[in-house]
């Protein structure tokens, strides 16, 4: 290459580095997208067309707050409800520590909005920020069959963060980093 | 994993490894994501458009042709994606307003046209992520010395300084840089980057 084509490919070369144009996912986009590898042999991933994040519309805990973005950050004593909209599907929690003190339960259910008919499904609690042994896929620490009535129960959760999955149909719909 | 080609990834996952689909995240997340961010989208959207992008790979592992197709159906699977995005927004939009859906195909068909981004710019996206790789797989030397050269004008070091930062003397700096620059041209070559 001759020095006028050389400086011509190194000055592109830099404008191409320089250029700022490209912009990495947040962590928790690339942590969702690698748990779909864990969860491909465990799941009929193949299967689903439709994946959503759920967003947090309300928390009994912080009810005028959380259209600013702030969630409860004090571990209630009694019952508490939380109410999710991933799409067009509704998802109420009601969270309940039990006797002793360790564990918690979740009843929930899915309501369509526009008052479709929810298919039968399953529920799966896995910990947030999981990283799973190779091969073994992610384990859930709690699930539950979703009835045609959308809805669901788990039990036995300790405390902690999860990533609540709730699959119907062709779909997925994922309440991220539940606070229990 | 970094010097594997896309095609030794893409095999990778098929043998169920998850480092395999990690680089495969490291090398080409941004690009994805970048696409989705060109199209205005919240962050919500860009996320939903990624996670369905991988979704897609995940189910056509066995069927992407590689080494030189990945980047281009990453490229084509998002902007697809992308519109289909809009064309729901739209959707959302028109029905708010009380529009009667039978006009709904023309509108789509607009959508499609006028949104879609020009191919130029996705082919910028995809030199910054061919040069960022190439340069990511220099020696540490070599990219110390390359990312010293294309730094703005105002923050570029001297010679001396770059000889200093490199612990080489500064008369050997011309054959290192000319080395360097060599190494990356080969990398970039090899990876398809058209200027």
């Amino acid at each position: 290459m001759d020095p006028e084509q050389d400086y011509t490919w190194i000055g592109g070369v830099r404008d191409a580095f320089m250029a700022g144009d490209l912009v990495e996912p947040p962590d928790w986009v690339r942590r969702r997208a690698r748990q779909l590898f864990q969860r491909r042999g465990s799941s009929n991933a193949a299967n689903l067309v439709e994946r959503v994040r759920a967003a947090l519309i309300f928390d009994s805990r912080q009810p005028g707050l959380v259209p600013a973005g702030v969630r409860a950050s004090t571990i209630a004593e009694g019952p508490w409800q939380l109410l999710y909209r991933g799409g067009d599907v509704d998802i109420d929690l009601l969270v309940r520590p039990s006797k002793d003190g360790r564990t918690m339960s979740v009843r929930g259910q899915a309501l369509s909005v526009r008052g479709q008919h929810i298919d039968a499904g399953v529920v799966e609690a896995l910990p947030s920020d999981n990283l799973s042994p190779l091969h073994s896929g992610a384990r859930a620490s709690a699930r539950s069959e979703l009835e045609p009535t959308g809805e669901f129960a788990l039990s036995n959760l300790e405390r902690g963060r999860y990533d609540v999955l709730v699959r119907f149909g062709a779909r997925e719909i994922e309440l991220s980093g539940v606070e229990l | 994993m970094q010097d594997a080609t896309d095609g030794e990834l893409l095999a990778a996952c098929l043998r169920g490894e998850a480092t395999g689909w990690e680089a495969l995240l490291d090398r080409y997340a941004a690009l994805i994501y970048s696409i989705a961010r060109k199209y205005g989208f919240n962050e919500p959207d860009c996320a939903d458009v990624f996670q369905s992008v991988c979704v897609t790979l995940l189910e056509k592992l066995d069927t992407v042709r590689a080494p030189a197709g990945l980047a281009a159906w990453l490229i084509t699977t998002t902007s697809r994606q992308c519109l289909a995005v809009l064309r729901r927004q739209r959707r959302d939009q028109s029905h708010s307003v009380g529009e009667e859906p039978i006009h709904a195909v023309e509108t789509l068909g607009f959508v499609e046209d006028a949104a879609a981004l020009p191919e130029e710019e996705l082919l910028a996206l995809e030199r910054q992520r061919q040069v960022r790789f190439a340069v990511a797989q220099l020696t540490p030397a070599c990219r110390r010395l390359v990312e010293g050269l294309f730094t703005d004008a105002s923050e570029q070091q001297t010679y001396q300084e770059l000889a200093a930062g490199l612990g080489v003397p500064i008369n050997s700096l011309g054959p290192t840089r000319a080395r360097c620059l060599q190494r990356l041209r080969r990398l970039l070559l090899a990876a398809g980057y058209m200027p």
